[in-house]
């Protein structure tokens, strides 16, 4: 066939994305974009947990294989590079990818910020006030560029909860708090305790936080999906047909290619069937 | 070869795991777990979701393959030559 007359019977053809010729055709070429809705509660829910939007869409298979994807992305990164891969202060780029996982970062990055790091504060003794303990202020706590912020630990040291000096404001108003600090786990007596965590270093960590990062970036695409859903022919409205075929013998048969074509009534159901 | 004692006191989650000399394969498990999450809600047809998931799978990995090859070739054939 001429490609004017292609052009001129595709000019010809109805627009109406709901049109079954239409879908029919797009459920033969995948490539085609089909449309798109707009489902907030979904697309809420996916922000929530990986899958879960697509579960209230009444998509399970779709919701469980998306669940598996991310979530095994996320947990395998944790598990190969240990819970530094989540670290929103000192990777927070790679955090910021991250974040799209859900609460289950945020969560992940909490405990290791609030349970596992420890100031690095040393102990000190001044020879001038008599001072001696583990002394600091308000400025060297900063959490961004104080120079006892929260660390990871080092393999020697071990983390303890223990009364901190810190000097507030330029008087130096003394006051006692009681903060995670990272002390030495060697002592007189033997080592004792280790870190509550280990620092990933070299590949594995970088691979560890590649998982994580995609499973972050896969399930941005999750989320988007189930806010703007697309739009799938359904099997549904393919059903009542064929079976009017079927109780009408004498029925005309339809063009091949038509709506009324049983092999396109198939296509469509392909194209929507889920769960 | 892993230290037993290293691997006994492995805490999972925690710590990180000692495959610093095998990271690469590391590769094909994230190849297959982006696939499954991507193909989730890109196949137009969920019946064909395995199917679809294995063969961009293999994608991926042989364009990863591609890419090591392509650098191989580039920093011991190419560069030296030109350098």
């Amino acid at each position: 066939m001429p490609p004017v007359v292609l052009a001129m019977r595709s000019l010809e053809r109805p627009r109406d994305p709901t049109d079954p010729a239409r879908m029919s055709e797009q459920t033969r070429q995948p490539h085609q974009h089909l449309p798109h809705g707009l489902d907030v509660p979904a697309g809420v829910c996916a922000m929530l947990f990986p899958g879960l939007g697509h579960f209230v869409r009444g998509e399970p298979r779709r919701a469980i294989y998306a669940a598996i994807g991310v979530l095994g992305m996320f947990l395998g990164g944790m598990l190969i590079g240990g819970i530094d891969t989540i670290d929103s202060r000192e990777d927070k780029w790679w955090f910021y990818g991250q974040a799209f996982v859900g609460p289950l970062a945020f969560g992940a990055d909490w405990y290791h910020q609030h349970q596992l790091k420890a100031y690095g504060i040393p102990y000190v003794r001044n020879e001038n006030t008599g001072d001696e303990g583990y002394l600091t202020s308000d400025r060297e706590l900063d959490p961004v560029r104080g120079p006892h912020r929260p660390r990871s630990l080092y393999p020697h040291e071990r983390r303890e909860m223990v009364e901190v000096t810190v000097f507030r404001g330029p008087g130096g108003k003394r006051e006692t708090r009681t903060l995670p600090v990272a002390v030495p786990a060697n002592t007189d007596a033997g080592e004792v305790g280790a870190p509550p965590n280990g620092k990933g270093i070299a590949k594995v960590n970088e691979i560890g936080t590649l998982y994580a990062l995609c499973a972050g970036m896969l399930n941005l695409i999750v989320i988007l999906d189930a806010l703007f859903p697309t739009i799938r022919p359904k099997a549904k409205k393919a059903a009542p047909r064929a079976s009017a075929d079927r109780d009408n013998p004498a029925q005309p048969k339809p063009a091949p290619g038509s709506p009324g074509d049983p092999r396109v009534a198939a296509g469509e159901k392909e194209g929507g069937a889920d769960a | 070869m892993p230290d037993p004692v290293a691997v006994l006191a492995w805490r999972p989650f925690l710590d990180p795991i000692d495959l610093h000399d095998a990271w690469f394969w590391l590769l094909i498990p994230l190849a297959l777990l982006i696939a499954i999450a991507y193909k989730a809600v890109r196949v137009p047809d969920i019946a064909n979701f395995w199917r679809q998931t294995l063969l961009f799978s293999a994608q991926i990995i042989l364009g990863i393959v591609g890419l090591f090859a392509a650098a191989l070739v580039t920093l011991n054939v190419i560069l030296p030559f030109w350098v």
